[in-house]
């Protein structure tokens, strides 16, 4: 069965909506952020983003001449206070984005973002947060950029944890102490969500 | 321990009787809960409530050799570390090291840099995690109540050091409303899974070799553990700025 005309053009809307694309790099990499297209981080007590900034994400040409590769989402419209967490998060390569989160005003111009010490290791994640109240109400975006004064640079982690050796019919047990070093990357992948404030009522 | 890989069923429960010497590693139960400064700007005067820790030391192996050893294994490594725990304990007197107030210094200092008013509250704590009611602390804006569930010298295996290891859970509490403002799990030198703790590295000056050396430089064991506590007690005075 063929379907009708405005049933195919219906059904292409309707599959092309859930294919939004955020910007890409085929816009260059600019001196201005460009949020055309942002998805909306709504306040949820469970949601989450995965950011995928790769090869492809859009770049961000900095006032030093540095790049950087970015994923920029528009905010919710603010009722009540809420936090933005960032998590970046280690690949099976041992390499971690080294991430910025900046926050953009209506002309994407930067307003804040999070300060570098705020940034905690849980494990060899790397996670940080952001508080968004009435005096925020005015800012529409965020930004997670690599940061190119990161970029390259090692990170040592000790690794302690219990070691299995398997021998014919048991294995031993032993404890495992190793440093790793993490490599701080431009490309990565970063969970972000947003939620309310519970110390507000 | 020996674990055979398909166990008659009547080592079992043999097995887990001998597994019951075990370490149980119980890293804080805080739940995440960042700090909205902004917000909570009438928070100037904090109330240090009296830390919930004990004067207790641990020496500890988490996993020990002996474990792999069936049924006395796991008991001889614990008589081991109850033996050095109980030595460097006796140690740490002679030095005139606590715990609990190494605690509160790092803590107030913490504090006090993140730009907060500090009053000590004593008080008897009915066990070691958060207190469940508070009681009315006039002239106070907040306080901040902490317990402890490991301090001493950790090691992840019988060949690999010993390194001061702190865990502490955190939680900032309205003096006035009783709402939390902010709550967080700290560790100091990681071993295994520590979930959604904030993970700080030991410094690597501090790690011994053997239970030895610990004891033939106290004065460096236990400046090793105040860096843990005052690690710790920095990273919570700058997530509270």
């Amino acid at each position: 069965m063929t379907p009708s005309r405005p049933l195919t053009a219906l059904l292409a809307v309707a599959l092309l909506a859930g294919c939004e694309t955020l910007p890409n790099r085929a816009d260059g990499c600019l001196a201005e952020f460009n949020p055309r297209g942002a998805k909306t981080l709504k306040v949820s007590w469970s949601a989450t983003w995965n950011l995928r900034i790769y090869e492809d994400a859009p770049c961000r040409r900095n006032a030093d001449g540095s790049e950087s590769s970015y994923q920029i989402l528009a905010l919710d419209e603010y009722k009540r206070p809420y936090y933005v967490q960032a998590l970046s998060t280690t690949s099976r390569d041992r390499e971690l984005f080294a991430p910025v989160v900046a926050v953009l005003d209506g002309n994407a111009k930067v307003t804040r973002w999070i300060p570098s010490e705020k940034w905690v290791y849980r494990g060899d994640r790397l996670t940080a947060s952001l508080f968004f109240n009435a005096e925020n109400a005015q800012e529409r975006y965020l930004v997670v950029m690599s940061n190119p004064l990161k970029v390259g640079q090692t990170v040592k982690q000790r690794l302690q944890d219990q070691e299995r050796t398997s021998l014919l019919i048991a294995s031993w047990y032993g404890g495992d102490d190793r440093e790793l070093d993490l490599k701080l990357t431009r490309y990565g992948e970063v969970q972000v969500r947003a939620r309310q404030d519970p110390s507000v009522k | 321990m020996l674990r055979l890989t398909t166990p008659p069923r009547l080592l079992a429960p043999l097995l887990l009787l001998a597994s019951a010497g075990c370490v149980s590693y119980e890293v804080p139960d805080a739940d995440y809960q960042p700090y909205n400064r902004a917000l909570h700007q009438h928070i100037r005067h904090i109330g240090l409530l009296s830390p919930g820790v004990e004067e207790d030391l641990q020496v500890r192996i988490v996993n020990p050799a002996e474990n792999n050893l069936p049924l006395l294994g796991p008991l001889v490594a614990e008589g081991v570390a109850a033996s050095r725990s109980s030595r460097f304990e006796a140690l740490a007197r002679q030095q005139g090291f606590s715990n609990r107030a190494t605690m509160t210094d790092s803590l107030q200092a913490a504090l006090e840099q993140a730009g907060y008013t500090v009053s000590r509250i004593v008080l008897e704590r009915p066990d070691e995690r958060f207190i469940r009611r508070y009681a009315d602390y006039p002239g106070v804006d907040a306080l901040l109540d902490t317990y402890g569930t490991h301090a001493g010298y950790y090691a992840a295996g019988s060949s690999t050091p010993f390194r001061p290891t702190v865990f502490l859970g955190a939680r900032l509490v309205d003096a006035r409303s009783r709402t939390v403002l902010f709550s967080d799990s700290f560790v100091y030198n990681p071993i295994g899974d520590t979930g959604d703790a904030i993970t700080l590295q030991a410094d690597k000056a501090f790690a011994f070799a053997y239970y030895e050396d610990l004891e033939a430089t106290p004065d460096k064991a236990f400046e090793g553990l105040r860096q843990g506590y005052q690690a710790i007690a920095n990273k919570l005075g700058v997530l509270l700025r």
